[in-house]
């Protein structure tokens, strides 16, 4: 009753990028219900933070990448970042949350690199796009410090976010 | 570019029934499961969704069985080789009551007692398995078949208890060897 495959885990010089654990539902749950999700949707109903954990790991299983659980050397968890596809998406994202505290540190640029290398490595070298809200001024400052640039707006019935587009491996700084 | 083994989980149970067999959900049920989950027929299980949300929804199915070790299974008729529904125990975050539950996925499947068949077997590997007393089954007020499944699995209407998920509706218990 467990994954036909290994999730792999990643070391950055700060960071440690692992497998989704049950053990960080309460983070997430926190996550969910501070203010930092009004650019994701949320907050979300409590059933549905933890079907989104569910499915994170269930992700893993069907397409061989996904969210990992970043926890720094000392062993805090800090955040989700990874590549998502789930189906229905335009194309695969290069997606980040960063829990609150952790930010300012560089956290995010330095696990969400890694995680892109490993999907590039292991999965495709098509560059992939982040989707952020035109508000998340935050989130696509990060976009923009990883190399990313703006392919376009899309404006929806309840959102407007931008595409980012990352550059590809070769072109990576 | 690679892709994940398949299976992608290991280690379920394949249940056997005279016409059906329960097994492991897998890469390949997705459009049959996008299709229900999109159609009038989740009406009393939350609604049409749009694609991203049935695609997090069958992947949940997948991190349900790692988490928990227990979870749906993937009924598939024999005689077709097509999968019909899911069915399996169910818990959420909380830790709360096991909850079984029984979804065929399309209008041709229904009327042959398929639902009810793999329910009792889905059943009976629930209660070999886990170590409960008595599950519960959370069924709409106005899903008449899902009501019948119910008591034919020897389900009891519990008197004032109601799903949290909807306003109006029943929850079972079943108590393990009942049946």
């Amino acid at each position: 009753m467990t994954l036909a495959f290994t999730i792999p885990t990643l070391e950055t010089p700060r960071l440690t990028l692992r497998e989704p654990r049950e053990s960080d539902f309460p983070a997430m749950l926190a996550f969910n219900d501070s203010p930092r999700t009004q650019y994701l949707g949320g907050p979300l109903e409590r059933r549905w933070v933890w079907r989104g954990l569910l499915a994170n790991i269930g992700h893993w299983a069907l397409r061989g990448h996904g969210f990992y659980s970043v926890d720094t050397k000392a062993g805090d968890f800090i955040g989700r970042i990874g590549v998502i596809f789930h189906d229905g998406w335009p194309e695969p994202e290069l997606a980040w949350h960063l829990y609150d505290s952790f930010e300012g540190k560089g956290y995010a640029a330095e696990a969400a690199l890694a995680a892109k290398a490993d999907y590039h490595a292991r999965i495709s070298p098509r560059p992939l796009i982040s989707m952020i809200d035109v508000a998340n001024t935050r989130s696509e400052a990060l976009a923009l410090r990883l190399g990313a640039q703006r392919e376009t707006t899309v404006t929806e019935p309840d959102e407007t976010y931008h595409i980012y587009r990352h550059p590809v491996p070769e072109a990576q700084p | 570019m690679m892709q994940p083994a398949h299976p992608q989980l290991i280690g379920l149970p394949v249940l056997e029934t005279e016409r059906l067999t329960l097994r492991a959900p897998q890469a390949g049920d997705w459009p049959a499961f996008r299709d229900y989950r999109l159609s009038p027929r989740t009406a009393f299980t939350g609604g049409v969704k749009k694609p991203h949300e049935a695609a997090e929804q069958f992947a949940s199915f997948f991190g349900h069985w790692v988490l928990r070790g227990f979870g749906r299974l993937i009924a598939e008729d024999r005689a077709t080789r097509q999968p019909i529904g899911h069915f399996g125990p169910m818990q959420w975050e909380d830790g709360g009551d096991i909850e079984l539950t029984w979804s065929l996925w399309t209008a041709e499947a229904e009327g042959r007692g398929l639902a009810t068949e793999a329910a009792r077997a889905m059943r009976a590997w629930t209660f070999d398995s886990l170590a409960v007393p008595s599950a519960i089954a959370v069924i709409h007020r106005d899903n008449a078949a899902s009501h019948a499944i119910a008591r034919r699995l020897g389900g009891q209407v519990i008197e004032g208890r109601r799903p949290i998920w909807f306003e109006d509706g029943s929850v079972y218990s079943l108590m393990r060897g009942a049946a």
